[in-house]
């Protein structure tokens, strides 16, 4: 398999820059496309380790991020582009990599329809998936960076990409978003953490994209079966502790946060129901990271709904 | 009166004390109780008087006197009929 990294950084900018340049993401095929040294300076960074497709045809997604024109490019303002369309307002140069992200994302969000997207980081280990839903803020995401820093596969930092009627979830690993505080935490957690571009002052704060793809086997994407759902929740001070809840409660929280569960019908209502039969629902309040990581690690070792 | 469902539903019921019901009719989804969760399942089998839906559902009601029981019924079934899962 040919992986991003394998093209000199000659190569991958010429790629970028003539549209030439498809790579795996999970089960998708992205075409990327841009000029801007920022954007490729962090494509290089965080997707070295991405399947290249090398036949040019058909791509899911073809996204693109460039300065709309003169006026715009003195301005230092870009666009995300998906075919030719501008879905979005434009956004400051300096902001390029993290449009560029947050576009990829929305792709699957906007057109995945195939299965059912809850929103969650997913995680796996001993080929057990652990789904963590959690409302922004939650700190699911800087949970999930530990994770992968700690010998865990990040199957999504976003998504549960669960198959309709089924109770796995289809791999997707993306760069980790990180946000305003989570960024020097996992700077301490592990200094030696592969960073992208960091933008400032978005109207999420400062934001920075950490290298998923740590694990081995971080872009085979066959489905994983999902063992437990974690609510996690990061308070400052707690005393960690791990708490059952009703799969009833569980169910009603993801399926209101997915997004497509109304979309669905009665196959999101089926698809929700197979995915809660198979996991065992708690809650977890932190304020440790490496204790969460001990608790996810019993779990990964735990026989299946043994707890 | 007689109560009746409004349309086929569907439950992800685990003995919880807590149930999802899924409308298929508005396509929304709703967080039961085990009462609310009984009166939907005896409605979606047949229509019912108020009196019959109090006696298939004393066993939720233990130890609730009879007026009390009255006016949880009544409660329960306002509330399904404001969400339009019953009429």
């Amino acid at each position: 398999m040919t992986v991003l990294g394998d093209l000199s950084d000659v190569e991958i900018d010429r790629a970028l820059s003539e549209d030439n340049l498809t790579i795996r993401v999970g089960p998708y095929f992205y075409r990327l496309q841009t000029s801007l040294d920022a954007v490729k300076a962090g494509i290089k960074t965080l997707y070295s380790d991405y399947p290249l497709v090398e036949e040019q045809g058909f791509s899911d997604f073809h996204v693109a991020i460039r300065p709309p024109n003169r006026l715009h490019q003195w301005r230092r303002r870009v666009d995300f582009y998906i075919d030719n369309d501008r879905p979005f307002n434009r956004i400051e140069y300096r902001h390029a990599f993290a449009f560029l992200e947050w576009g990829m994302n929305w792709c699957v969000a906007q057109f995945a329809n195939e299965y059912l997207k809850l929103h969650s980081a997913v995680v796996e280990k001993n080929g057990k998936a652990i789904i963590l839903p959690g409302l922004p803020g939650a700190g699911k995401s800087t949970l999930c960076a530990a994770l992968s820093l700690s010998g865990w596969r990040v199957l999504s930092d976003e998504y549960a990409l669960i198959p309709l009627g089924s109770s796995n979830v289809v791999p997707i690993c993306r760069p980790i978003s990180l946000k305003n505080e989570s960024i020097d935490i996992i700077k301490s957690f592990s200094p030696g953490v592969v960073l992208g571009p960091l933008s400032e002052e978005t109207h999420k704060g400062t934001v920075v994209h950490m290298k998923g793809d740590l694990a081995e086997g971080s872009h085979d994407c066959r489905p994983v079966p999902v063992k437990f759902m974690i609510f996690p929740e990061y308070k400052k001070g707690a005393e960690l502790s791990l708490e059952p809840r009703t799969k009833a409660e569980c169910f009603m929280f993801a399926a209101l946060h997915a997004f497509n569960y109304s979309l669905l019908g009665i196959e999101g209502f089926r698809t929700m129901s197979a995915c809660m039969d198979a996991v065992d629902c708690f809650g977890l309040s932190y304020s440790s990271l490496d204790e969460a990581i001990e608790v996810f690690d019993q779990l990964a070792l735990s026989e299946d709904s043994a707890l | 009166m007689l109560w009746h469902s409004c349309s086929e539903g569907f439950f992800y019921d685990r003995n919880e004390g807590l149930a999802v019901f899924f409308d298929s009719a508005s396509g929304n989804t709703h967080l039961v109780d085990d009462l609310a969760l009984k009166i939907l399942k005896i409605l979606s089998a047949s229509p019912l008087s108020p009196e019959a839906i109090k006696k298939e559902c004393t066993d939720q009601m233990v130890g609730m006197a009879s007026h009390e029981q009255d006016q949880l019924i009544e409660d329960v079934l306002h509330e399904l009929h404001s969400i339009d899962l019953i009429e």
